[in-house]
């Protein structure tokens, strides 16, 4: 809206991208609720957080720090580390999926493994979004501003399912 | 500065089909839910003619719970929604706001994009084996969880789920686009407290949408994983299906309806609030008076959109929860009627001191004012948990819910259209035809749901196949007939509304730009209004969006909000 772009008001992405964390963060809160009115039932039984998890986390980890890097110091070659750090960070959620599956957990087994499944692939969804994201301004050369507050975003959520389901 | 109509699509396709106008996009909403609301009526019909005559066994038992779980999932999300919220609010908010499109046309039209191939599968799902989804519209497990338990837990709450999922993604887009559209687009000297009522009603109503629908979503997901993944959330231990016990265990179905009604009792907000909006603005425009209480009424609504987040709870009260939790959310819900009272008062008010105009719309608007303090009464009793116990499942709650989300949000609906069809299509609707509309409609409709609250209080239980076979409904069944009869009448005379639609687009009376002299700014637009809005510079708003004066004389009592250069 060139017409009242002098106008001081809130930039309409900006909006866009905060009430979309918002969504974000309503879904997960959803999900919290139901993890912590199912989990006093007596057949929970809880399994331990595979160690590839653990890895995956520091790999996105280090991608939230190169993709800042990558944003301050406007650099295309951070960003694609980023992008390989991103997959990276999925493909260690899938050998700790097949971990758990080859120890005979699968989605029915357990209501916690039932969670940690759950979680992880709809956290992994977003992600993907992010990743898919991340592939489009680094093609097309565009800022890198909410992109990067998404990843970091996403990030964030992982730490908290992590906390959740390590709780 | 460029004008926009420079870049008005030409052809056909880009015109009314694939289009990123908000104009067309609105109407495409209302367009479809005019489609499904005719669905949603023929479902009621049904449904009443079943409840009438059961002896003549008109559908199965099977079918019947299937028609009035699609009924009240068409009504709520098919129609209202898409009328009410998606509809107008996308022809209104731009052209209320001076602006000339939302801040995010793409995005508007892979919305409603969305929503289509959703309705789709709502109509598919009657003709899947099995047909459509029976376990009512709040979906409880463990019918909706168990594809084996019913025959409409099968494909047809598989189709359900997904149409839903498609409705929760259009919905969402659609309510950042407001909200970005809201705080970025105003024109030139429309602050937040100048916006007009609608807008701020739109507004609450697109932050509680997108706040309250993804808890929807978790339980949507852990559903499909029960369903299909063998996963126990919302199951417990113990159920017997065909002399098979199930492996299921641990979980519990109270878990769902808590998500479920996270979700459910902001969605009523999300459905009445832009009525109620809808409902200021014809008042001011035929009281020829400013809104009495602007602010209070903006503060209320505020309130009303938090207090709604916390109070889901009440219609859990059966659910053998702690009574003080269930006290709890009594407080809370009563608490609600405060805000509440308020914009009622200050509709009520709004007519102090006034010029009233009885004019077509104005019919509307007074009628539904009578209807928000008819259905707020019933609430009270269902907010109340001791109440609550007994009135619960029976007809009292039928009539209550749909006097507020039935009744409410479509005579605003109907009102709005009277009210701003000139600026759709540029032509005026037939007023005979529309006075006849107004009395067919609002007077049996009233009664049909005022008398279900007494069905209610004698016992008549909802959702019920045959009431005749349980000698403690007794008592209710002899309303049964004249409600029928009363709803005939409402159904046939909205096919006078559509006739006179369709007839005036073409026909009508040719309508000026400001034909009711409103002050709002879509006023201030050519009617219909042109791609872009206003086909030179936007408005600049000098003032408070209701300023008419009733002691002026007649053509020279208003001021619009805005001037155009
Ligand atoms: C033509 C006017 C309408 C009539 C005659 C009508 C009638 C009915 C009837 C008889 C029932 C079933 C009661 C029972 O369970 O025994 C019902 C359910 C319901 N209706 Fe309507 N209705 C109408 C319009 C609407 C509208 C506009 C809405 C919009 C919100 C709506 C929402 C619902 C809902 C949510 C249910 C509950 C479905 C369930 O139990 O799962 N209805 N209606
Ligand atoms: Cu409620």
């Amino acid at each position: 809206m060139s017409e009242t772009a002098a106008l001081s008001r809130p930039r309409a992405s900006d909006v866009l991208f905060l009430v979309l964390l918002g969504v974000v963060a309503m879904l997960f809160a959803g999900f919290t609720a139901a993890y912590f009115i199912r989990r006093p039932a007596p057949d929970w039984v809880p399994i331990a957080i595979p160690l590839w998890s653990w890895v995956g986390t520091a790999v996105l980890a280090a991608s939230s720090v190169t993709l800042e890097l990558a944003r301050r110091r406007e650099s295309t070659g951070l960003q694609r580390v980023s992008l390989l750090l991103g997959c990276a960070f999925l493909a260690a959620q899938l050998f700790s999926w097949s971990g758990l599956a080859q120890s005979g957990i699968a989605l029915p087994s357990t209501p916690h493994g039932a969670f940690y499944f759950m979680l992880s692939a709809v956290h992994g969804l977003h992600v993907i979004g992010g990743l898919c994201a991340l592939a489009w301004v680094t093609l097309s050369d565009r800022p890198l501003r909410l992109v990067a507050a998404y990843w970091h975003f996403m990030g964030l959520v992982w730490l908290y399912v992590l906390f959740l389901l390590a709780s | 500065m460029a004008v926009a109509q420079e870049h008005a699509p030409q052809t056909f396709i880009s015109k009314y089909v694939f289009s990123t106008d908000h104009k067309v996009i609105g109407l495409q909403y209302i367009l479809t839910a005019l489609f499904m609301g005719i669905v949603g009526s023929a479902l009621a019909v049904l449904i009443r003619a079943q409840i009438t005559w059961p002896e003549k066994a008109l559908v199965t038992p099977e079918n019947y719970i299937s028609l009035v779980t699609m009924h009240g999932t068409i009504m709520v999300f098919f129609v209202v929604s898409l009328a009410l919220v998606s509809g107008f609010g996308n022809f209104l908010i731009p052209l209320m706001l001076g602006a000339r499109d939302m801040a995010y046309p793409f995005l508007n039209m892979l919305s409603y994009w969305t929503v289509v191939p959703a309705c789709l599968l709502v109509l598919a799902s009657f003709l899947v084996e099995g047909g459509a989804a029976a376990a009512g519209w709040t979906a409880y497990p463990p019918l909706s969880a168990l594809p084996e338990a019913v025959p409409g837990s099968g494909l047809g709450q598989t189709l359900w789920l997904l149409a839903m999922a498609l409705f929760i993604a259009s919905f969402t887009m659609g309510g950042l686009n407001y909200i970005a559209t809201i705080l970025n687009c105003r024109a030139r000297g429309m602050t937040l407290m100048r916006m007009p009522l609608t807008v701020w009603t739109y507004f609450m109503s697109a932050i509680l949408g997108v706040l309250s629908f993804p808890p929807l979503t978790a339980a949507a997901i852990m559903l499909l994983l029960d369903r299909h993944g063998g996963t126990s959330f919302f199951l417990p231990e113990g159920l017997v299906f065909g002399n098979e016990t199930l492996p299921h265990q641990g979980g519990t179905p109270l878990l769902f309806q808590h998500l479920f009604w996270f979700l459910g009792h902001p969605e009523v907000y999300v459905l009445v609030l832009p009525g109620i909006g809808i409902t200021f603005d014809l008042l001011a425009t035929f009281a020829r008076r400013p809104i009495f209480g602007y602010r209070t009424s903006v503060w209320s609504l505020v309130v009303v959109g938090f207090l709604s987040m916390i109070v889901w709870g009440h219609h859990m009260y059966v659910t053998g929860m702690n009574p003080y939790v269930g006290e709890y959310f009594s407080i809370a819900t009563v608490l609600i009627t405060a805000p509440f009272a308020v914009l009622g008062l200050n509709l009520v008010a709004s007519l102090w001191r006034s010029r009233i105009r009885m004019e077509v719309p104005m019919y509307w608007a007074l009628g539904t004012i009578a209807v928000i303090g008819l259905g707020g009464f019933g609430g009270l009793f269902l907010a109340t948990s001791i109440s609550d116990i007994y009135f619960h499942e029976s007809f009292f709650v039928v009539g209550h819910f749909h006097l507020m989300i039935g009744v409410v949000t479509v005579l605003s609906a109907l009102g709005g259209t009277y009210y701003w069809f000139p600026k759709m299509f540029g032509r005026k609707m037939s007023v005979g035809l529309a006075k006849l509309h107004f009395w067919t409609t609002y007077l049996p409709v009233v009664a049909v749901f005022a008398l279900m609250h007494f069905q209610g209080l004698s016992g008549l239980l909802r959702r019920y196949y045959d009431h005749t076979i349980y000698e403690f409904q007794e008592a209710g069944i002899g309303l049964a007939l004249p409600i029928t009869i009363l709803v005939f009448v409402v159904t046939g005379s909205q096919l006078v509304f559509i006739y006179n639609f369709f007839v005036s687009m073409r026909r009508g009376e040719v309508a000026s730009a400001n034909p009711w002299n409103g002050t709002t700014l879509e006023w201030t637009a050519p009617s219909p209004a042109p791609h872009g809005n206003w086909p030179g510079a936007l408005p600049v708003v000098d003032r408070h969006p209701y300023d008419y004066d009733p002691a002026a004389p007649a053509e020279a009592d208003f001021k619009p909000q805005g001037t155009v250069a």
